[in-house]
């Protein structure tokens, strides 16, 4: 198990190098950059100083071919120096470590609310399959297959924090300062994605129980005359969740676009937004550090997700 | 004697009503305002954008030298007197004494002489000059006196030291030395409140100047901006009580919130106006009457209705009508008369077709698919691009690729500096404009310091030059709101979208 985490581990680094490079690159195409917004450029009748502009590339090492800055932004990274932001002068490491905890706490809610939903409904859909009660749980998850994350973010906020005023339609409070506030401010961001997130689990999870359940070892136990509830939970559940954890690794992938439009509606100040935000004002640097942290936060959500199916399944370990 | 019981009567009932209102300002609380985009920075040689957000998150912490009063009159703030040389190229200030920063260094001449050389050093001051003027050099007289000493004679100096003109906003000068280029993130002001706490994209704080002069006016504790972005969000934070005030330009979220008997709408009509322009260098627009034609077939109120839910008046100057300098609709702009443009159109003789860039702003992009739609009625065709906001579509617009594109220009506070891209030899001139007329009436502006009425009648008419000559199609004057709940006490107007809301405070 060890020689396989290593190995995975490895392969971080190719994946790192490929990604950083080309965002890099890819951002570098963009037209403008920071020099531009130093200068004033892109303000109303801005007139446009090219001695300024290339004064000031000078100065932050824009003029420099775009190969020569990548190594060199690559060679800060290996010692733990990722730059600072030209406009506010806040280094990219500080910006990241404020915001990220604020995601992470978004998207492991939101992904426990989703299984939260996804189990019940899947299980329930799988054993009454093709009955009324599947049919109108199917109808629900394909409402909500449907419906883009910012529509149901906004119904929330209206419903919840305006016409009900149950919890907060914006804001962010530090689980230290208070914990059942912090709480508060997260559940209709995180609610928002999971429930766009729970129709795909839940539809993974009920194809594989139906496959499960048409096994002849399920037929054996309820010969046994066990308790359909016991079958299900302990005979079909754990051997048809493998597509659900692949699946729920591959979605807290999705889970972060999602998280960046979620985040500007609840203004939550997450790694999403700082996102959004330095690619408008072509903050590269900043740009550069979020996709290393969520290159790696991608392999090592892979790799757990690899990790579990050994525990699930010893067949896989060996 | 009754006369003396009536007066006697009238002064205890303005005395009541003092005291009433007196008691009526509580101290103590947290204001909290949801911004629409994130600060860059405080310290405009680094960051020089004159951005709504931008600028009220940094009025808290300074102060201009002087205000307009009523009449035009000079009411003192920083500065106590204003004297000018007869070729209004030398500007005296003389300065309050006494005054402190927030950091408790003295407030003195020294301050704009560190200020402006800071400015003059930067590779922001071509930006910066355009709104505070020609300036060579600023010095000081003495401790308190300070004088700003023109490149040429330029009475638009009064306007900008008597307004909220943020480049003239000076950091404490030890200080500024002390933090270099820190001083963006570590700004040091007279104005009633300071900065505590700046996390970039997420909030600032602000505390109470303890140096301030006036601690009775200091009724909040504290002021925090929070970066909320999207009008839905920031409407519904202020509604459900998450934050106390949001400003907008949005006409569908002011008029929502005028719909709304839990909130407040404070709305200013802004000078400025959303614009198209157009190159006038090359065919077909190089053409008057091709550009005239484009502007008979708009239907104004209908661009304003669709594209700011008609939040604003169609605009027939850059300056409102709120503005001394607006020049009451007389400037001759073409009406709404699609007959007319088909006549023009006709005259011309030829197919007139034309790329136009816009962005991806709602009131940009309606107002674009609707001149697109109003020129197609006239057989006119656009090819329409979008470019994203900011640096980018600047260098658009300067690449020389398109024939027409949106822009809007904000109102300045003087003539002087408003609209002057339209003279051919300015290097601002995206629009290609070569028109004597135009050229001639600008040189005659500028020329007619000595007299306000003069001055005034001069710049009209070069407004009148431009629009004959119809290099830009003027859209609309848009309106700014300032949105706050029920608890906000002492909400005033802003004055060119800059609000001074640490002046208010929160009722209990």
């Amino acid at each position: 198990m060890l020689k396989y985490i290593r190995r995975k581990l490895i392969h971080l680094i190719p994946i790192t190098f490929a990604v950083t490079a080309l965002s890099f690159f890819f951002v570098d195409m963009l037209p403008g950059d920071v020099a531009d917004a130093i200068a004033g450029v892109g303000t109303d009748n801005s007139v446009i100083d090219e001695a300024a502009i290339e004064e000031i590339r000078k100065d932050l090492g824009l003029n420099r071919p775009v190969i020569v800055r990548y190594f060199s932004w690559l060679a800060g990274v290996f010692t733990g120096e990722f730059g600072k932001s030209y406009q506010t002068g806040q280094l990219v490491s500080e910006a990241i470590a404020i915001r990220l905890p604020v995601t992470l706490q978004l998207l492991i809610m939101a992904q426990f609310l989703a299984v939260l939903f996804a189990i019940p409904a899947g299980i329930i859909t799988a054993y009454k399959a093709g009955k009324f009660t599947d049919k109108c749980i199917t109808t629900i998850t394909f409402a909500f297959l449907a419906a883009p994350s910012f529509i149901i973010a906004i119904i929330l906020a209206f419903l919840f924090a305006v016409t009900l005023n149950w919890f907060p339609a914006t804001g962010y409070i530090p689980f230290s300062e208070d914990p059942l506030g912090n709480l508060r401010s997260f559940t209709l961001p995180s609610l928002a994605l999971a429930l766009i997130e729970w129709p795909i689990l839940s539809r993974v999870l009920r194809n594989d129980l139906i496959e499960t359940l048409q096994q002849d070892y399920i037929l054996m136990a309820k010969a046994k005359g066990l308790s359909n509830f016991y079958i299900l939970m302990r005979h079909a559940l754990r051997p048809s969740s493998f597509t659900l954890i692949t699946v729920i690794g591959i979605q807290l992938g999705n889970l972060i676009s999602g998280a960046v439009i979620v985040e500007s509606i609840f203004a939550l100040p997450g790694v999403g937004t700082l996102l959004v935000n330095s690619i408008h004002s072509r903050e590269i640097l900043m740009v550069q550090g979020i996709i290393v942290i969520m290159a790696i936060a991608y392999v090592i959500i892979n790799l757990v997700v690899d990790i579990l199916y050994g525990v699930l399944d010893p067949r896989v370990r060996e | 004697m009754i006369k003396m019981v009536k007066l006697g009567i009238l002064g205890i009932a303005i005395t009541l009503t003092m005291s009433n209102v007196a008691f009526s300002q509580k101290k103590g609380g947290t204001l909290t305002i949801g911004m629409d985009r994130p600060m860059t920075g405080f310290d405009s040689s680094v960051n020089p954008r004159p951005e709504y957000n931008r600028r009220n998150a940094m009025f808290p912490i300074y102060e201009d030298l002087f205000s307009e009063g009523a009449g035009g009159s000079l009411v003192p703030i920083l500065g106590l007197s204003l004297t000018n040389s007869p070729d209004k190229k030398n500007w005296t200030v003389k300065l309050k004494k006494g005054l402190k920063f927030s950091n408790g260094e003295d407030f003195n001449a020294s301050a704009y002489v560190a200020h402006f050389k800071r400015y003059q050093s930067s590779k922001a001051w071509g930006f910066l000059r355009g709104m505070v003027g020609p300036i060579k050099e600023v010095v000081a007289k003495d401790n308190h006196t300070v004088e700003f000493r023109m490149l040429r004679p330029f009475p638009a100096f009064r306007a900008i030291l008597s307004n909220p003109v943020y480049p003239m906003w000076a950091n404490a000068p030890q200080h500024s030395a002390k933090v270099g280029q820190d001083l963006n993130r570590q700004p040091v002001g007279t104005g009633p409140y300071m900065l505590s706490n700046w996390t970039p994209g997420v909030s600032i704080t602000y505390v109470k100047n303890p140096y301030y002069r006036n601690p009775d006016g200091q009724y909040l504790d504290k002021i925090i901006f929070k970066v909320i972005k999207g009008e839905l969000p920031r409407l519904n934070s202020v509604k459900s009580g998450a934050i106390d005030v949001m400003l907008t330009r949005d006409g569908k979220t002011a008029n929502q919130a005028k719909n709304d008997p839990n909130l407040q709408v404070l709305t200013e009509l802004v000078g400025g106006t959303t614009t198209i322009e157009f190159n006038t260098s090359k065919p077909p627009l190089n053409d008057i009457r091709v550009r005239r034609a484009l502007a008979h077939a708009v239907n104004r109120r209908a661009d304003l209705k669709a594209s700011n839910d008609g939040f604003g008046i169609p605009s027939t100057d850059w300056f409102g009508p709120a503005s001394k300098w607006y020049c009451e609709g007389n400037t001759g702009y073409p009406e709404f008369n699609p007959g007319k443009a088909k006549g023009l159109l006709r005259a011309y003789g030829k197919p007139v077709k034309f790329k136009m860039v816009t962005m991806p702003i709602k009131n940009f992009i309606i107002g674009a698919k609707l001149h697109q739609t109003f020129w197609k009625r006239m057989g006119v065709q656009v090819e329409l691009k979008v470019v994203p906001p900011g640096p980018a579509y600047f260098r658009a617009i300067r690449s020389g690729r398109f024939d027409a594109w949106l822009v809007g220009i904000s109102e300045a506070v003087d003539p002087g500096l408003q609209g002057q891209a339209f003279f051919s030899k300015n290097r601002g001139n995206s629009t290609k404009s070569n028109f004597p007329e135009v050229d001639a009436a600008l040189k005659k502006a500028w020329g007619s310091f000595k007299d306000e009425i003069k001055r005034k009648a001069a710049y009209c008419d070069y407004v009148s030059a431009v629009i004959k000559h119809q290099p830009i199609l003027f859209r609309a004057h848009n309106n700014f709101a300032i949105i706050a709940g029920k608890k906000v006490g002492g909400l005033k107007k802003s004055q060119l979208t800059l609000t001074r809301l640490h002046e208010v405070w929160l009722k209990k």
